[in-house]
């Protein structure tokens, strides 16, 4: 008994540990090198809002209404109605193919996008039409990467990882990162999956296997993290959190909405003090 | 809306450029090499009709538009003349609530209460062929529309064993304020005079599918008959219902008081404008899609309604109204504004209302088409108490007239 118990506790969900809470993870990129592999094989499908990627296009009716909004209060300037997001510089952290990079630079934002998967950023740059060449840009590099080049230090008054985390080891150093690159009183956004019984069921087995709304493989749900701790997090890194909602999606419509309950999706909009 | 006006394709100053372009206009998506050097513009619109039209000033109106080129493709090469003075068309659409709201906020609805002509600026009108690579294509050339056959969507439709005569009516000059619409349903099928002014009444008469060639064949003199007895004719009533129908009001007129219901008689026409009778077969369409990549419906082109009600270009001006709100949005939301996700909102949201009106015209229109005496007695009885009993009075009326508040 006792020796199938243990065979099979291998597949019992093994809760995050964060680093601030237990044991160390000594990790010099926050990047893994399976995680790359899967995305490699996805590039090419990025830009078909009916396809695999549909879900991330339809979550730009939530998130950059959610940027824009915070962005335009933490600042003076008087804006105009079609380019409100002029004079911001942006980082996308793992822009994918451009998802969220190029509406923000519609919206008159410098922006740079940065992504591990070379074929990524090859497809986002691809993709840019031309009246964005000159306020659009991207990078193939990690978070880390960006930092140890100077001229990006305390540049950016905004950074945005939307559904990144979920795929990252250390998220500790990962928003210290963002700390050093964000000018003072910069903006960080999150969007991420929460880790409950709720996100494994719907958020992972759902929609990978059921719904078929992200590729199967997509999420590991160890890897997931709760807000409680995300705030934590912040707080450590020298951030104070400003808001914090959840979102709810519904796989019939492909549309997303905020919700009370951050039982699955969640977004954080954080300040560096 | 008390008064009603001829509408016809006033344009009035805006921004864009109106290609004249030969009927055989075709749409060819080549790409990424077109073959002849074609002219690049953010949205077309295919057909220079009342939505159409309307279309192209919401685009111009809006400000998250004004640094876009808007390209607006009608087949007729001459401008209408709008005046005064001239003769009334014998096309004359209500217009609801809604629709009068779409123009006040537009800027047109003072130019069309006055009915005078302004002077379109920077307007290109030029006979030739043009290569256009648009961003978006926005159909709005009828419910015959070639640009949805091409796209291959589907439809649901189907033809109603009917025509539509229309004419524009003279009246006996002893008619007092000419402020009321008047609709009478025949076993043939409903007839209805809308006022233009104090002299003046557009008429829309469903006539059989048989009896339309004899309508349009009678001398104008003859027809100016049909129609008074059509308004006025006793013969169409049934007196089983007739007397069941004032029992059955005398009964609850003892329990609901009755609003006061203001009688008046239809008017007495004396005149048909020369030339303007005509006469077009009616149906119900619905595409199965009002959107594609890059493609949008709107208007008859969507969807085609039996006049009836007086809901076909209101429904139309309601799409041009949501269109327009769906892309501001995407405008807003940075997105490329044919992006598909904001056309699929643009396409849920009409497709339900347009659907459910034009299945309730449609049933409507099955229930008068009878005259099966129990039926007919039921839809009296209804009809009478509707009329009396006011909140339900002001609810019909309000849907009809589509007044959000």
């Amino acid at each position: 008994m006792s020796i199938l118990f243990r065979s099979l506790s291998k597949f019992l969900p093994r809760l995050r540990s964060i680093t601030v809470l237990s044991r160390p993870l000594s990790v010099q990129s926050s990047v893994d090198p399976d995680e790359v592999n899967r995305f490699r094989q996805l590039s090419s499908s990025w830009w078909n809002e009916t396809g695999e990627y549909a879900a991330l296009h339809s979550l730009n009716q939530l998130r950059i209404p959610f940027v824009r909004e915070q962005l335009l209060q933490s600042s003076t300037q008087t804006n105009d109605v079609i380019k409100p997001l002029k004079g911001f510089k942006l980082l996308d952290v793992g822009c994918g193919g451009g998802i969220l990079s190029e509406p923000l630079a519609r919206l008159g934002a410098s922006v740079l996008g940065i992504d591990a998967v070379s074929e990524n950023i090859s497809t986002a740059r691809f993709h840019i039409e031309p009246s964005l060449k000159h306020n659009l840009n991207y990078k193939d590099v990690t978070l880390e990467e960006l930092c140890e080049n100077v001229e990006h230090i305390e540049k950016y008054d905004a950074i945005i990882a939307s559904e990144v985390v979920e795929h990252i080891n250390d998220v500790d150093s990962f928003i210290g990162n963002i700390g050093k690159l964000l000018k003072p009183k910069g903006l960080c956004f999150i969007t991420t999956l929460n880790q409950t019984a709720a996100s494994y069921f719907l958020g992972v087995i759902a929609a990978e296997y059921i719904f078929r709304i992200v590729p199967p493989g997509t999420h590991t749900w160890n890897k997931f993290i709760r807000p409680s701790d995300l705030v934590i997090l912040f707080e450590k890194n020298g951030f104070s959190v400003l808001v914090n909602n959840g979102m709810v999606y519904n796989p019939i419509t492909n549309r997303w909405s905020w919700s009370t309950s951050k039982a699955i999706n969640y977004a954080i909009c954080a300040a560096k003090n | 809306m008390r008064q009603l006006l001829s509408l016809r394709r006033s344009l009035v100053s805006i921004r864009f450029s109106s290609y004249s372009v030969s009927s055989g206009a075709t749409v060819s998506h080549d790409w990424p090499n077109p073959p002849v050097p074609a002219e690049n513009v953010d949205v077309t619109i295919a057909g220079g009709g009342l939505v159409g039209s309307a279309m192209a000033l919401a685009f111009a109106a809006s400000p998250f538009f004004k640094n876009r080129k808007i390209v607006l493709l009608e087949s007729q090469s001459k401008l209408p003349n709008v005046s005064k003075n001239q003769p009334y068309s014998n096309r004359v659409c209500a217009l609801n609530t809604q629709s009068v709201n779409l123009f006040r906020k537009l800027g047109a609805w003072d130019l069309m209460k006055s009915v005078r002509v302004q002077k379109v600026s920077r307007m290109q009108l030029q006979d030739e062929k043009v290569n256009l690579q648009t961003g978006l294509l926005i159909a709005a050339d009828g419910y015959q529309s070639s640009i949805r056959e091409m796209a291959g969507i589907s439809t649901i439709q189907w033809n109603y064993d009917q025509f539509g005569i229309v004419a524009t009516l003279q009246l006996a000059d002893n008619t007092p304020d000419n402020v009321v619409a008047w609709q009478r349903f025949l076993p043939t099928g409903p007839i209805a005079c809308l006022p233009l002014s104090n002299t003046h009444s557009s008429l829309v008469w469903t006539v059989p599918k048989s009896m339309h060639k004899s309508m349009m064949n009678l001398t104008d003199e003859q027809f100016v008959d049909e129609i008074n007895k059509a308004f006025t004719s006793d013969t169409y009533k049934q007196d089983v219902v007739v007397s069941m129908t004032d029992r059955l009001r005398s009964y609850w007129q003892q329990i609901i008081p009755a609003s006061p219901t203001i009688s008046q008689w239809p008017p007495t026409i004396i005149n048909i404008e020369p030339r303007s009778r005509a006469a077009f077969p009616l149906s119900l369409l619905n595409a199965n899609q009002y959107v594609r990549p890059r493609l949008a419906l709107v208007g008859d082109s969507a969807h085609r309604i039996h006049p009836m009600a007086g809901q076909g270009v209101n429904m139309g001006f309601g799409d041009v109204e949501c269109l327009v709100k769906v892309l501001e949005q995407a405008v807003r939301d940075g997105a490329d504004f044919n992006s598909l996700t904001y056309l699929v909102d643009y396409e849920r949201q009409r497709q339900a209302q347009c659907l459910a009106r034009l299945l309730s015209i449609d049933a409507l229109n099955r229930l008068y088409s009878t005259k099966f005496t129990p039926v007919v007695a039921l839809r009296s009885i209804g009809l009478s108490f509707v009329n009396e009993f006011s909140p339900f009075k002001k609810f019909f009326a309000k849907q009809a007239a589509s007044s959000t508040s």
